[in-house]
């Protein structure tokens, strides 16, 4: 599984790397302040500094998200018999879990939509796609709904941060993840930009994951579900047997 | 104040307020003599746990609800095993036929709608039938007329094909109806998280026709398998039962009898029981009502292969 | 929960000097010595036998219907065995025991039963020597010095008749 992560990485790097325009490599160095993320159970949510410089001036864009792996569907309640009920609905594939971005300056300012989009820079650049029976309104409908439940979980950031630039040339930005922040391999891309055009990236990993005791649990709930059941029934005998044994009286 | 992470339902809830929950189902419970899953699945609704997760770790509460009054029914002989046994036989392929309709209606996003929808009418009818039973017996009292009911009559059910003998209940019937009410149970036991006793026990003495005196331990010897049967089937395919959850109730419910038991010792009401009605209403009430008000948000999401 | 009646009572009053033992029944195999034993003391000392019955109370009460039938049927099981065991008394002491039934759990109104009929002088239950203290003997004997003002007799279930005549 994490070698299929760093193949998706791979490939995210060599896309990026065709699409840029030469630029000298040590224009844009970033780097992540915490390359793991631990989920314990009294985890209320946590920030993330991305810090970098810049040479020869331009635009930072940062850019935090982690795909969903799994196929998403949107459903939407209807009333049925006065019962409300889920009727229509629409798969989406290729869903950005979780998707923070920051940038120095408003991103319709940065670079024409196109430019956004090869970079899926700003939520109208992310490339979900409905699955082949949803029709176009549909697509429209639901995938507005989607967006809007996101940011409703705080899972997609309303209005993008503010980088500020100190000195021309360095940078720095506190990006927050909420408490039910999915888990996965992150990826953390901060850009360059300039008239327009993005002329450096540069990737570094993150991983979110569940830690502890719930996190044991969860995954021996999900891997082994037989025995865990029957360990649960066990555990539920001897909780009942033991519980009326020290409360017993003749 | 004191919050404890479930890991399958994956939310936080404070450590007392399940406790509590699990004190006062499990008080009711020892008062009347039932499981008390039938009002302990909705509470779990109402408190935020994903419907599929509370039928879940219900179910294997409900393990530990009735596994030692099983033993103490075992070691009075009050348990017909044959019985037992035979509607087990229905009980096992009516749970595994529940935890199959569960996937399926979960991929089809409706297992809430029909998780809701079958409490509504479960707990309406049983609610409306107490508190007619009550209302009749106070006014019965009141008017003091006693009526002696008919244990068992003869009915159609006697003409159906491969008859069993059961000794130890005195019975010659047909195996068709233990393994159909077993079966029964069984779905009830997986897609509600119900042991089913306050349907399986009346349905033994007058569809059955049991003597009442292994009724009690033989519906419990059914109940703890079956839902032990149903845990291990839901662990397997739908990863909706929560131990942490399920360990909290069970802690709850164990004081929780103690007391129950002594109260209902002590009393004897029709009222008490007509409260118990009213509770039963009460909780089909709320639910109704959150199926028929319009949602804050009509769109939901879920991710395929997940709950 | 002490609802309890007088089926029987078929001896009569009490007489100064005369001993009246209670027997607890269950109808298991010691509690039947135990009635044998207290027949044959009771005959040789010219004394009175009651037998005493806990009726379990129900412990399903969410169906009323269900509750009655249940309690009905304890009921006639438990006047069912009590009569059969007025015929076996009759027959070892010559005289019809008095007979009585009472509902609640087993310790609390066996106590209850003494409390309430101060002619009993002795108090009478079989145990199984084979099972090791039982729960009742247990119970009876820790309560002896702080709430059982007359002496208990315990009864193992393994004396043969002739022990008992011995004995008696």
């Amino acid at each position: 599984m994490i070698r299929a992560h760093l193949a998706c990485m791979a490939i995210a790097l060599a896309v990026l790397s065709l699409g840029m325009r030469p630029a000298t490599a040590q224009d844009l160095i970033a780097d992540i302040s915490n390359h793991l993320i631990s989920i314990t159970s009294d985890f209320k949510g946590t920030e993330l500094l991305v810090f970098g410089a810049i040479e020869g001036g331009g635009d930072v864009v940062v850019v935090v998200s982690v795909q969903q792996r799994d196929n998403v569907i949107v459903r939407k309640k209807d009333r049925v018999f006065g019962i409300w009920v889920n009727a229509e609905s629409a798969e989406f594939s290729n869903v950005t879990a979780f998707y923070a971005v920051a940038a120095t300056s408003p991103l319709e300012e940065l670079a024409a939509p196109e430019q956004l989009r090869l970079y899926e820079i700003g939520l109208d650049a992310l490339r979900v796609e409905a699955e082949p029976d949803v029709d176009e309104a549909a697509k429209l409908e639901f995938l507005d709904a989607l967006i809007e439940l996101k940011q409703a979980n705080g899972l997609y950031p309303v209005a993008p941060l503010h980088i500020d630039l100190v000195g021309e040339r360095l940078f720095r930005v506190k990006i927050p993840f909420p408490a039910d922040v999915p888990v996965g391999s992150y990826l953390v891309q901060s850009f360059l930009i300039r008239d327009g055009q993005v002329v450096g990236a540069q990737t570094s990993p993150l991983v979110v994951s569940k830690g502890g005791f719930g996190a044991d649990l969860y995954e021996f709930a999900n891997e082994d579900g037989a025995l865990y059941g029957i360990l649960a029934v066990l555990g539920a005998v001897m909780a009942g047997l033991l519980g009326n044994l020290m409360f017993r009286r003749p | 104040m004191f919050q404890i992470y479930l890991p399958i339902a994956e939310m936080s809830v404070d450590i007392f307020l399940l406790l509590g929950m699990g004190g006062a189902v499990g008080f009711l419970s020892g008062l009347f003599g039932v499981g008390g899953g039938f009002l302990m699945t909705p509470l779990l609704i109402f408190i935020g746990v994903p419907p599929p997760v509370a039928v879940g770790s219900e179910v294997n509460q409900v393990v530990a609800a009735s596994v030692s009054g099983f033993m103490a029914h075992w070691r009075r002989r009050q348990v017909d095993f044959k019985m037992g046994v035979v509607l087990l036989s229905g009980g096992t392929l009516g749970s595994a036929f529940g935890v199959w309709l569960f996937e399926i209606l979960r991929e089809l996003g409706q297992i809430n709608l029909v998780i809701s929808i079958s409490y509504v009418f479960m707990l309406g009818s049983i609610g409306t039938l107490m508190m007619m039973e009550s209302v009749r017996t106070i006014l019965r009292r009141r008017s003091g007329t006693t009526a002696r009911r008919k244990a068992h009559v003869h009915n159609w059910a006697h003409g159906l094909p491969f008859k069993m003998r059961f000794r130890t209940s005195r019975l010659y019937i047909s195996a068709i109806l233990p393994v159909g009410l077993g079966f029964f149970v069984g779905v009830l036991a997986s897609l509600m998280g119900v042991g089913g006793g306050f349907l399986l026990v009346p349905a033994m003495i007058y569809l059955l026709g049991m003597p009442v005196s292994v009724v009690i331990g033989t519906s419990l010897f059914q109940i703890t398998f079956v839902t032990a049967v149903a845990t291990i089937l839901h662990s397997a395919n739908t990863q909706t039962v929560d131990v942490v959850l399920a360990g909290l109730l069970t802690l709850g419910a164990v004081i929780g009898a103690q007391f129950g038991t002594r109260v209902g010792a002590e009393l004897r009401g029709e009222e008490l029981r007509g409260l118990l009605a009213l509770v039963v209403l009460g909780v089909c009430a709320t639910l109704l009502w959150r199926l028929i008000t319009e949602p804050s948000n009509l769109f939901s999401l879920s991710v395929v292969g997940l709950n | 929960m002490s609802d309890h009646s007088d089926t029987t009572n078929a001896s009569g009053e009490h007489v100064a000097g005369q001993v009246k033992f209670l027997v607890c029944v269950d109808g298991s195999p010691p509690s039947r010595v135990a009635v044998h034993f207290a027949c044959r003391r009771a005959k040789n000392t010219n004394g009175r036998v009651a037998l005493l019955h806990i009726i379990q109370p129900v412990d399903f009460r969410q169906w009323s219907g269900v509750e009655e039938m249940m309690r009905e049927e304890r009921r006639d099981e438990a006047e069912a065995l009590l009569q059969e065991l007025a015929a076996d008394v009759n027959g070892w002491a010559g005289v019809m025991p008095e007979l009585l039934m009472r509902e609640g759990r087993i310790g609390d109104e066996i106590l209850g039963a003494v409390d309430e009929d101060p002619s009993i002088d002795l108090l009478c239950i079989g145990s199984n020597p084979a099972e090791g203290k039982g729960k009742l003997v247990g119970f009876l004997a820790g309560n002896l010095a702080g709430r059982l003002a007359i002496p208990l007799v315990i009864v193992p279930g393994t004396l043969t008749d002739e022990k008992i005549i011995n004995i008696t």
